[in-house]
């Protein structure tokens, strides 16, 4: 037992010290794999494969050299495809914003008419929705590629184009539905006396008011798509792979190029990091698909 | 006098501009767009909505009533017997299915567990708390495929981080993933290493929410920190957990890439999910219509999880 005021330095004085360490702990905890992988992207293949691991070595830029040049100086390593890494990047870029973009065209409207109007069957549209969400990747992903593979459309840009802004467009929808409600009516209603009609109030009054929803809305399915990596294993060859397939052009049976794929893997999720950082207010509403803001 | 005059004026000149509008091609246009307003926005994202749900359902339905090559569109009509083979037949079938409980059961329990640690850790007066929370929440927005290589590449039992630590408590390097034994709770390791971000997330925006009348209540008549969580906390955080396990629970169900990074399901079966099931189903055996019955059943089980956690969850509180 301890006495009341013994008791009492501990949970005041010490208390807080002890939850401010123990907090940094685990953050720092959860931070280590990131940190690992991007110090070993850093790192020369001799630097790597130590135990136990080395925290002190001379930086080098080799790795990004051979993921982003072609360069195959690393580990005598001779990978033919390593060079089109580059590529993968740009077609993940190209499929994401295109995939976004046309998201955004079809959901953002729907969003606005389910948070402002009321018509028959509202209440379960707007849960068909949020039950569509819910649909297992592979149930929808075997129909499409049979689809895909009956139209020649395997391994083109246009079917993960298609597969993207579908699997979407219910957190399209869910997000800037959450947007359109904080906007007060009586703005449009307004703007609807003087002249405006429907679409005017739209597009002039909600839609500029509800950009940064709009902003968060575009970065979380550039999230979702940029790291999205099912369909696109399965759904592209060499020609419309995005760059968390093209991982495994690093990966063989016979060896595995540690400080490509260190390095590969940094430009994959690097961006999504910083742009998480920028949205992290937004995050837990499109992950919850709005139930929480 | 100068006001009304201007307002009249400008009265009829409206009524007669008006007129002049109504009878214009482009007014009824307008016109006809704006009475149809509910309908032209919610038209293009039903058709989205039955490519991403009707679609792919009903064929599925059709694939998994036939044998299917992907080599020749020509399927054999054979009823419900891929449906026989996989219930009555596979044993490999219900070991997946024990292996997607394992797993989902394992995950969600430990992220539930931790993420409540750590919210109710970061619950108070930190420094630096704004930039700590950020750190914190990069692991969801990870890659998953990025988690999944990175984790094995931790593992490793030559040069993985994982085993420099054990060994620093004095244990024995472990091929984690390698083995058997221990390549599902290695894989759930890793899992919860991206999801617990998610459940401190979410638990912690409810801590944030709950007023702090009752909590001072506690404290005035002296109740030690084990009574406030229980009496409490946790009664009061109940909605959002609930919330919180059954968005996990079916993300787990769903869990794919990460599985694949790791351990590719294996060694041997060992971490093969219905999910990974399918997909060698599918994609590497080539028995489409088998893996459309399997792709059914998953549908199934992830649909009725869902109906059946959301019941756990008053309408009112899942927002709107």
């Amino acid at each position: 037992m301890t006495y009341p005021r013994q008791r009492y330095l501990l949970q005041r004085k010490f208390g807080p010290i002890m939850a401010q360490i123990l907090a940094i702990l685990v953050t720092l905890a959860f931070l280590l794999p990131i940190l690992w992988m991007v110090t070993s992207s850093f790192k020369l293949p001799k630097d790597i494969l130590v135990m136990p691991p080395k925290w002190l070595f001379h930086p080098t830029l080799d790795n990004y050299r051979a993921v982003l040049l072609g360069e195959r100086n690393i580990a005598g390593a001779t990978f033919p495809e390593v060079k089109n890494f580059p590529r993968y990047i740009v077609n993940s870029i190209f499929i994401s914003l295109s995939s976004t973009f046309v998201s955004l065209v079809v959901g953002t409207p729907a969003a606005y008419t389910l948070s402002r109007f009321n018509f028959r069957g509202k209440k379960q549209m707007a849960f068909y929705i949020l039950g569509a969400r819910m649909a297992p990747p592979l149930a929808v992903l075997i129909p499409y590629y049979i689809l895909f593979s009956w139209l020649r459309l395997l391994d083109s840009y246009l079917s993960l184009l298609i597969v993207y802004s579908v699997l979407n467009l219910p957190f399209v929808i869910w997000m800037m539905r959450g947007f359109f409600n904080e906007v007060p009516e009586e703005l449009e209603d307004a703007a609807r006396v003087d002249g405006c009609d429907r679409f005017g109030a739209l597009f002039q009054i909600s839609l500029p008011l509800t950009a940064p929803g709009l902003a968060a809305t575009s970065i979380f399915c550039l999230l979702l798509s940029w790291n999205e990596f099912l369909f696109a294993l399965v759904l592209t060859g060499n020609v419309a792979k995005t760059a968390p397939v093209g991982l495994y052009n690093f990966i063989s049976f016979h060896e595995v190029i540690w400080g490509a794929l260190f390095a590969a893997g940094t430009l994959v999720s690097l961006p999504v990091l910083i742009f998480a950082l920028l949205v992290q207010r937004n995050l837990v509403r499109g992950l919850t698909m709005g139930a929480f803001k | 006098m100068l006001d009304t005059d201007y307002q009249e004026e400008v009265n009829g000149l409206g009524i007669q501009a008006q007129r002049a509008k109504k009878e214009s091609a482009a007014w009824r246009v307008t016109d006809w767009l704006n009475r149809h307003f509910v309908a032209i926005t919610m038209a293009p994202t039903i058709i989205f909505l039955a490519l991403l749900t009707a679609f792919p359902t009903v064929s599925l339905i059709y694939y998994s009533l036939s044998r299917w090559s992907l080599t020749n569109f020509r399927p054999q009509w054979t009823g419900l017997e891929n449906y026989r083979l996989l219930l009555f037949e596979d044993q490999t079938f219900w070991v997946s299915l024990q292996k997607t409980a394992l797993f989902t059961v394992g995950a969600v329990g430990l992220e539930l567990l931790l993420g409540l640690g750590i919210a109710l850790l970061f619950n108070r007066p930190l420094k630096m708390l704004g930039l700590l929370r950020s750190l914190l929440i990069l692991p969801m927005v990870m890659t998953p495929v990025v988690t999944g290589l990175t984790w094995r590449i931790m593992y490793n039992p030559t040069f993985g981080l994982i085993n420099y630590f054990l060994g620093m408590l004095g244990f024995e390097p472990h091929a984690w993933v390698g083995n058997a034994s221990t390549a599902l709770p290695a894989l759930i390791v890793a899992d919860v290493w991206q999801w617990t971000p998610f459940m401190f997330l979410l638990i912690y925006a409810g801590l944030q929410s709950l007023p702090d009348e009752p909590f001072e209540a506690a404290r005035v008549d002296g109740a030690s920190a084990w009574q406030t969580f229980r009496y409490l906390t946790f009664p009061m955080l109940r909605p959002v957990l609930l919330i919180a396990i059954l968005l996990r629970t079916i993300e787990s169900v769903k869990t794919f890439d990460i599985i694949f990074a790791l351990t590719r399901g294996g060694p041997g079966t060992a971490t093969q999910t219905l999910n990974i099931y399918t997909f060698y189903l599918a994609f590497e055996w080539l028995k489409p219509g088998y893996a459309a019955a399997l792709a059914v059943i998953i549908l199934v089980i992830v649909v009725s999880l869902g109906e059946w956690m959301g019941k756990w969850i008053e309408p009112e509180e899942t927002g709107r």
